[in-house]
């Protein structure tokens, strides 16, 4: 029987081993809806495809999750997607409907408090046998939290690329446009690889560095990230220097080199600019 | 990008932070009819309820900072795009992490017995019942693991596992105390 029926009673093991399911070898249900939303890559997906076109069960569901009850949103659900969104934006903009909400999350919560509070009394201490060995992978903690930022383009670079032509003068916005269309839609991956482009073809188009920098870091490749970055800030572009500052911080923190993100940290926390608080809370961290 | 017409940058300067009344309303509007419909489509993608809510979230963010420049006509394809591309970015993240298992050697499922599929066909087997049924005897995954993954509460799970079993006992003539119906 394997390890993952752990938990299982002897009847219900009898039951499993009886119909044979305890040999069915199905992949993560998760894994095969991403395979069927077509979101993974084409490697990975292949097999769980052809597992799926053979295998009744995660047939069913997957069509329970991607149509049935079992992928709804509950209260529970609405209520933490629309805190995150409010905490995302810096005015949180709530309507009389939300009120509504807060009113029952309320409730709920004090109902959920009791019920964790006369559990908590009444459950005894798991016996050590009993307790089960979570092994999970240990990633490293930062503590620059990355948000994709909205996308800037300083009305100087417009004139200046418009007015003194280079390259096309007009081609380098809708270039810029183009490119900026995977980031604005989070195609970190996709931007990456457009922006990179065109950073390279306007060696002196400070939002092609930044954004580049930018998608690269959200990619998860922080030491391009921070060469892009670099690239962004000795072009010293107005509109984008506090950002640029925040990223770059971000990215010697990814790159191992804390320090380095804490003195410029330190300037965005004595300054009054939009990161201040961010930066100031996040100093005391990378000290 | 299915944007619309409104790709050009010089917009994007005016879509910081900040909409106006009538944008704010309007926003509002198509988060309370689309909330639902992204998640639904984010939980089709990824299978987990936390990393849903991230999606649905980060895929509204992302209208809210565009939304001047995203046309009213694109805007339901444009935020399943974008929950797409993050359920992208997502996988692409949790395989770089080796997270993912390689499945270069799935078995086949051809000597399941065909009584077992056929479970599946009760006519009384509602769509909430199937998948408590498939996550725990298929999926070998705990009640605790189900309401996760399901949304559902622990004793609606419980009751959908009574049920199963009780197909399961009828199916393969077991008598609740594990030995076969005479």
């Amino acid at each position: 029987m394997p390890e993952r029926y752990r938990d299982f009673d002897r009847e219900e093991r009898d039951l499993v081993r009886r119909a044979g399911l305890d040999r069915m070898g199905c992949p993560a249900f998760d894994l095969v809806l991403a395979a069927r939303a077509g979101v993974l890559e084409q490697a990975q997906a292949t097999p769980l495809l052809s597992h799926l076109e053979s295998c009744r069960f995660c047939q069913a569901l997957c069509a329970d999750f991607a149509q049935g009850e079992s992928s709804s949103a509950t209260l529970e659900n609405r209520e933490r997607i629309r805190a995150r969104l409010d905490r995302a934006i810096a005015k949180p903009i709530r309507g009389p409907w939300y009120r509504r909400w807060e009113i029952l999350a309320a409730a709920a919560g004090a109902v959920a408090c009791l019920s964790v509070a006369v559990q908590l009394r009444r459950t005894p201490a798991p016996h050590p046998a009993s307790s089960r060995v979570v092994i999970q992978s240990v990633k490293p903690q930062f503590f620059l939290k990355l948000t994709a930022p909205p996308v800037k383009l300083s009305l100087n670079s417009a004139i200046t690329w418009r007015g003194e032509g280079k390259a096309g003068g007009d081609g380098y916005l809708k270039e810029l446009g183009d490119a900026l269309a995977p980031y604005r839609a989070a195609d970190y991956g996709e931007a990456a690889s457009r922006l990179g482009k065109l950073a390279g073809k306007y060696p002196e188009s400070a939002e092609a560095a930044f954004y580049h920098g930018v998608s690269l870091l959200l990619s998860d490749r922080a030491s391009e990230a921070k060469g892009a970055l670099e690239r962004a800030e000795s072009l010293h572009p107005q509109a984008l220097r506090e950002d640029v500052e925040w990223f770059l911080s971000a990215a010697s923190e990814r790159t191992g080199n804390p320090e380095q993100a804490a003195v410029r940290l330190r300037k965005m926390c004595e300054a009054a600019g939009a990161y201040r608080e961010q930066a100031c809370s996040a100093l005391p961290h990378l000290r | 990008m299915a944007s619309g017409p409104s790709e050009n940058p010089e917009s994007f300067s005016s879509t910081a932070h900040t909409l106006n009344d009538v944008q704010l309303k309007e926003f509002e509007q198509v988060y309370r009819e689309e909330v639902d419909h992204v998640f639904r489509y984010a939980m089709g993608c990824t299978g987990r309820r936390e990393v849903a809510e991230e999606i649905a979230s980060e895929t509204f963010l992302a209208l809210y900072r565009n939304f001047p420049g995203v046309d009213a006509s694109w805007r339901k394809a444009w935020l399943l795009r974008v929950a797409k591309n993050l359920a992208v970015n997502h996988w692409r993240k949790r395989q770089r992490e080796r997270e993912l298992p390689e499945h270069t050697d799935l078995p086949g499922v051809s000597g399941i017995p065909e009584s077992a599929e056929s479970i599946l066909d009760h006519e009384a087997l509602k769509p909430a019942h199937r998948a408590c049924l498939i996550l725990r005897y298929v999926h070998g995954m705990e009640r605790e693991e189900i309401v996760a993954a399901t949304g559902m509460s622990l004793n609606q799970v419980k009751s959908c596992l009574q049920y199963g079993l009780k197909l399961l006992r009828d199916k393969f003539q077991i008598d609740g105390k594990g030995g076969p119906h005479a």
